[in-house]
């Protein structure tokens, strides 16, 4: 089961993905700031994160930076929540190695489109190793 | 010697006392007019003498002469008085009688006598001195003796001697002249019949009229005919008888008549005698006294001369000494400055003591001959100075420009130290003894070259060549003696060919008038001997031949003659040799003259490019003296390059710029350093500074001694100008640029100009902002407190385009000038009549002109009336700059205002854009996904589940609505769109209502306590007794400052705490303070307090925008209020604010309100 770890400070936005993603059957996990979210990632090895970029105590880019640093997390999938809608911050986003973006508001689809695309293809799961 | 019959016949006649005349008063009358007649020639005679036109002796002479005969006596003395013996004689023995011993009293000096056998002339002169020492006092007193009948006791002793004489009447009469007794005439009668007389006394005799006429006939007769040639006086005594004789025949009385009365033989002096002859004596006196005088004077002068002329004498003998002695002398310092110097030198040079003195010996002109005397000069002041005496000849310059040649010492003076303290230095002039020593050198040598020139022998020769004459100085000169040649032929002495030689020349001589050289050999003494002869024509047929023997000269000759045939033979052979030598010689030098040219030419282009640059270019030696000055130094410093030469650079400096320029020269020389750009201030020939920059490089000789320096000058005066100008812009602009805004500007701009360029006023007008109008503009500027009364009147003026200066220099845009304004008319200029109260004269207009408009119009005024001036289209440039500047500046602030305010408003914008975006976005998201899962999944939800995700999408649109409305004020306030509206507020009443609103919102989780101490200060302060005004504040302002904060408070503090609101006043001020127990807010976001959207670090997940503290910063601020802080992270906060009553600050305004 894909373990999907989210951070993000705004509750209800939080619970609204949080409840999404259980309904689409995804196993998941919740922090409500950078800090807890990285320290979550580090010990739960999550399939893929949803990560918001502006956070009280650590945002989005300190969660990335600190996940990439290490071997154990460095590849896992990273998707930004984002209420930035410049196109150069997302860019910025992307060279820290974020795997995609998705803009607020965003619909459900849009949501788990971006997932799946994330998240390696399970028809070939030989890769993973 | 007188007649001596008629002697004999006159004496005869006087002794005979048969012609005694009958009537004797007639005869005293005749008498007296005759004596009177004689005495009036006589005292003529005497004057004359006493004039100086005859000679006193001789007519003392006469007047013995003529005393004798008018009065018939037998002589007559005029003596004169022994002054010295006589006095101590009589002063010793005043009446003692005279005796034969003692020296003579009186020295007789003219007598008459007649010659008498009996008594011998030294004895009658003794009794006359006895009588005269006897009678000395009696005479000093003016006073006559007269013997017999003088009334005094005469001595027996001196009676006895006259007895013995037979004088029977003595007459002395002295001769006296202011008061002094020159000597006296003494008249005495000697008696040769006195024995026969009975009484001598008594006795007087007569002669009868022919007697005496024939006596006097024959007198006159003797006198004319007998006196010439019988004693030396006799001629003068003629001439002057013959005078008196005319002067008597001038007279009514016939001569013989007046002599025969005359003559009487009284025995005693009758009066008329004794006054005649005292009337004589008297005259006489007069002219001796003037003779002595005379005398005396001419011994004086003649003294005088001989003084003077011996004083002239020593005089010039010691001037002669002093010159030759002693040419010049002076003292010096050691180091050869003149202290001293003598009269002689000066004259020797022709200068005054001023002009030498203080300055260096060798600097007088005496030293100018040549740079030789100088340094030898120079170098003996030094050896001098160390204390050695030196002595040498020179040749140096005197006054009149000759050269004189001095014997010249140089003599140390020591101090008791041994210090040389001073130098003496003499000169003597031995210029005429050089010369005379050169001369005798030069006839030394003549007479040496004459000596060697005398011929060996000459003889002389006739045409025929026969020899006449001949002298030899040498003994061998010719083969045969002298005296035997002379007669024979020349054949017949000298062999044929020499004889035929000379003879041939003889001819030629005598026929050509010219002299004949001619040389031959002749054998003498068994050698052979060299002669050459001269022959010269010395009489009609004859000639001399001088000859000379030229042995030794011809032997020479012969010897040199050899050695130069030896000598062509060699240098023959050497010219061969020399001829290869020349070829090569040649073409060398061709290559050399091609090269030499070559130089020339590159010398030629240099001196073209130093002579044609336009700067000066020179050369100097080590000493700093021009070598070298191009002749451009003619147009820089109107010199001409040989006025140049000689002197330093320095001496074309004013002194304060010398001491300058040594100190950066003299270690670069010192260093032999180049040296580049140096400005140094010069003194142009005609008076003026120049302001020269100089470059130069030093000069080495080939041996690489330094030489000195090669540069160039430049004239960079014009330069220098041009940089005090850019300097005065510079400070002008640089003091605008510094100036606040734009008056500022302009006064700086006035100030700078009234400084630099000398007016004592300035002022400036700007244009209206509606342009009809000049107006006085703040900026003004004035040397002198007393112009205040003028600015005063300038700030109640506005000039109307074209009226006044400023309005005309406002249309023309041209700078005015006015000489003087206070004697203008109304029409030109309107404040003539102030100006010239308070003495403005001068004033000039000047356009500061930008973007064709103008700006302001600068005045400048002056207490003197001036000139247009050239530095006025300075100024027009200057402050047309001045003007663009001054409109940058102004549109500068304005668009960097604009810009400023532009940009902040775009940062805000952005930046709040971006902030709402995500504001915004965040709700919308979860508005979006609620909806969708309600969609998706709530016919799957429990109702519980589908209210929670409607509630969530409520609350966020609540959310959103507020973000909007504060977003709406923050942007109001941003805009300046909230403005000020106090009105009356029950704030008591106020904040009541909005406790409970907030209290209701949060669902009383929070107590708000509210206290209130507005009512009673108030009261307590206004309105004691009646209700007092409600405070005016601005009521939105006002809630959303207390909502925000209230808010914040109960948001950011635990269910269940409290929060204290305080409402009180202070000082006309409403304070607000709340007080909650919440997280607190940390240090580092305080600043950030009030920035939109910033919400502090320990927040969490509480809700917020981020923009009611901002909200409330802005309407504080627009309350003209102040908030503030106080705050501790887990303690709590506490906002104060403080805004200010309308109503209590200002009662106009109150009043106004209502």
């Amino acid at each position: 089961m894909t373990k999907i770890l989210v951070i993000e400070d705004e509750e209800s936005v939080r619970e609204n993905i949080l409840e999404l993603l259980d309904t689409e059957g995804f196993e998941t996990l919740a922090a409500k700031n950078g800090r807890i979210g990285l320290g979550i990632a580090q010990k739960e090895r999550p399939d893929l994160i949803l990560c918001d970029v502006r956070m009280p105590e650590l945002d989005g880019y300190g969660v990335l930076t600190g996940l990439r640093s290490e071997p154990e997390t460095a590849v896992i999938p990273f998707i930004f929540l984002t209420a930035k809608a410049a196109k150069t911050d997302m860019s910025f986003g992307l060279e820290l190695g974020a795997n995609a973006y998705i803009t607020k508001p965003f619909t459900l689809v849009e949501l788990l489109d971006t997932i799946t695309q994330a998240l390696p293809d399970p028809s070939a799961p030989a890769t993973q190793i | 010697m007188r007649d001596k019959t008629a002697f004999h016949a006159l004496q005869l006649m006087a002794k005979s006392p048969d012609h005694l005349p009958s009537d004797s008063t007639t005869e005293h009358r005749a008498i007296n007019s005759h004596l009177l007649t004689v005495q009036a020639a006589m005292i003529d005679q005497i004057a004359q003498a006493t004039l100086g036109r005859l000679v006193l002796d001789d007519v003392l002479h006469a007047i013995a002469k003529q005393l004798q005969d008018t009065l018939q006596a037998s002589g007559c003395l005029i003596v004169q008085r022994d002054h010295t013996s006589n006095r101590a004689a009589v002063d010793g023995d005043r009446h003692e009688l005279p005796c034969s011993s003692g020296r003579a009293l009186f020295t007789p000096i003219a007598t008459a006598h007649q010659h008498s056998r009996v008594v011998p002339m030294e004895r009658l002169y003794r009794v006359f001195h006895d009588i005269y020492q006897y009678y000395y006092s009696w005479l000093a007193q003016g006073k006559s003796v007269t013997l017999p009948g003088t009334g005094q006791p005469i001595p027996s002793v001196i009676w006895n001697c006259a007895e013995e004489c037979r004088l029977s009447r003595v007459l002395i009469v002295p001769l006296v002249h202011s008061s002094s007794d020159l000597g006296e005439i003494i008249l005495y009668q000697c008696d040769h019949v006195a024995q026969t007389l009975p009484d001598p006394s008594l006795t007087v005799l007569l002669p009868s009229s022919e007697q005496l006429l024939a006596f006097g006939c024959d007198c006159l007769r003797f006198a004319n005919k007998n006196t010439s040639g019988v004693q030396d006086t006799g001629s003068r005594e003629a001439l002057i008888e013959s005078a008196f004789s005319e002067q008597v025949g001038g007279c009514d009385c016939p001569r013989g008549k007046g002599i025969a009365e005359c003559v009487h033989h009284h025995r005693e002096w009758t009066h008329e005698e004794i006054a005649f002859v005292q009337s004589i004596a008297n005259q006489c006196a007069i002219s001796l006294t003037c003779a002595a005088l005379a005398s005396d004077w001419s011994t004086e002068l003649k003294k005088r001369q001989e003084n003077e002329s011996a004083l002239e004498e020593s005089q010039k003998r010691l001037r002669a000494i002093y010159k030759q002695t002693c040419q010049f002398f002076g003292l010096l310092t050691p180091d050869g400055i003149i202290l001293d110097v003598s009269q002689t030198a000066l004259d020797f040079v022709g200068l005054h003591a001023q002009e030498l003195l203080g300055r260096p010996l060798w600097e007088a002109r005496w030293w100018t001959p040549s740079v030789k005397t100088h340094k030898q000069l120079q170098e003996a002041l030094a050896a001098a100075a160390a204390g050695k005496f030196i002595r040498y000849e020179v040749d140096v310059l005197g006054a009149s420009k000759q050269v004189v040649t001095l014997d010249f010492s140089l003599k140390p003076h020591t101090d008791e130290t041994g210090q040389v303290v001073l130098v003496i230095f003499e000169g003597r002039d031995i210029t005429a003894y050089k010369q005379a020593q050169s001369e005798l050198q030069a006839s030394l040598s003549r007479n040496r070259a004459l000596l060697e020139a005398i011929p060996d022998a000459i003889f002389r020769v006739t045409r025929d060549g026969i020899y006449l004459d001949r002298k030899a100085a040498k003994p061998d000169t010719l083969p045969t003696q002298s005296s035997e040649i002379i007669g024979q032929h020349l054949h017949q002495v000298l062999p044929t060919e020499v004889a035929g030689l000379i003879w041939h020349h003889v001819e030629l001589a005598l026929e050509s008038n010219e002299m004949q050289i001619i040389e031959f050999q002749l054998w003498v003494n068994g050698k052979s001997h060299h002669f050459e002869t001269r022959i010269v024509k010395s009489g009609t047929d004859e000639v001399a031949a001088i000859v000379q023997d030229i042995t030794e000269r011809v032997e020479v000759r012969v010897a040199l003659e050899q050695v130069n045939d030896a000598l062509e033979i060699r240098v023959a052979d050497r010219t061969a040799a020399l001829r290869d030598a020349n070829r090569i010689l040649r073409a060398e030098i061709i290559d050399r003259r091609r090269a030499e040219e070559q130089l020339k030419e590159s010398e030629e282009r240099f001196r073209n490019l130093v002579e044609t640059s336009s700067d000066w270019v020179w050369e100097i030696d080590e000493n700093a003296v021009y070598t070298y000055a191009s002749p451009k130094v003619k147009s820089l410093l109107g010199y001409q390059p040989s006025e140049v030469l000689g002197k330093t650079p320095f001496d074309l400096m004013p002194a304060y710029e010398r001491q300058r320029v040594a100190n950066i020269v003299v270690p670069l020389a010192t260093l032999r350093q180049p040296f580049t750009c140096l400005e140094n201030t010069n003194i142009h020939k005609d008076g003026h500074l120049l302001i020269l920059e100089r470059s130069a490089v030093p000069i080495f000789d080939a041996k690489g001694t330094f030489r000195g320096y090669r540069g160039i000058d430049r004239d960079i005066t014009a330069r220098k100008k041009a940089e005090k100008e850019v300097q005065f812009l510079h400070s002008i602009t640089r003091a605008i640029f510094e100036s606040q805004d734009f008056y500022a500007a302009l006064g700086v701009a006035i100030q700078k100009v009234c400084e630099s360029t000398g007016w004592d006023f300035g002022e400036a007008w700007v244009p209206r902002a509606d342009g009809t109008v000049l107006e006085c503009s703040p900026a003004w500027f004035s040397k002198s407190k007393s112009l205040e009364r003028f600015r005063h009147a300038s700030q109640v003026l506005t000039f109307a385009p074209n009226v006044g200066l400023p309005g005309r220099v406002w249309v023309s845009q041209q700078p005015e000038w006015r000489r003087n304004v206070s004697t203008e008319s109304n029409a030109v200029y309107l404040r003539a009549e102030i100006a010239r109260e308070v003495g403005l004269k001068a004033a000039l207009g000047i356009p500061i002109i930008a973007n064709e408009g103008v700006l302001a119009v600068l005045v400048f005024y002056m207490f003197e009336s001036k000139d247009e001036d050239q530095r006025l289209i300075e100024l027009i440039s200057a402050s047309t700059e001045l003007g663009l500047m001054i409109q940058r500046k102004q549109a500068e602030g304005e668009i960097r205002k604009a810009l400023e305010k532009e940009k902040e408003l775009t940062e805000l914008k952005s930046r709040f854009i971006t902030m709402t975006s995500h504001e915004f976005r965040t709700p919308l998201t979860t508005i979006l996904s609620s909806a969708e899962l309600l969609e998706n999944y709530g016919h799957k939800w429990v109702q519980e589940k589908k209210l929670t995700h409607l509630h969530r999408i409520q609350a966020s649109v609540k959310h959103m609505t507020k973000l909007l409305n504060d977003v709406l004020i923050l942007g109001k306030a941003e805009a300046g769109k909230l403005k000020l509206n106090p009105v009356p507020l029950d704030l008591e009443k106020f904040c009541q209502n909005l406790v409970e609103e907030l209290q209701l919102n949060d669902n009383n989780q929070h107590k708000i306590t509210l206290a209130c101490d507005w009512g009673l200060e108030t009261v307590a302060n206004h309105k004691p007794n009646s209700q007092f005004p409600l405070p005016y504040l601005d009521e939105k302002l006002l809630r959303q400052i207390l909502e925000n904060l209230l808010s914040n408070a109960i948001k950011y503090s635990p269910s269940g705490s409290i929060i204290e609101f305080t409402l009180s006043s202070l000082e006309k001020q409403a304070v607000f303070q709340i007080r909650d127990r919440g997280i607190g807010i940390p240090v580092e976001d305080r600043q950030r307090l009030f920035e939109t959207f910033h919400r502090a670090t320990n927040v969490g997940t509480i809700a917020g925008t981020g923009l009611g503290l901002a909200i409330v910063k802005k309407c504080v601020d627009i309350h003209q209020g102040q908030i503030a802080v106080e705050s501790e992270v887990g303690v709590g906060t506490t906002f104060t604010v403080t805004l200010p009553i309308y109503n209590l600050v200002s009662t106009h305004e109150e009043n106004s309100n209502h």
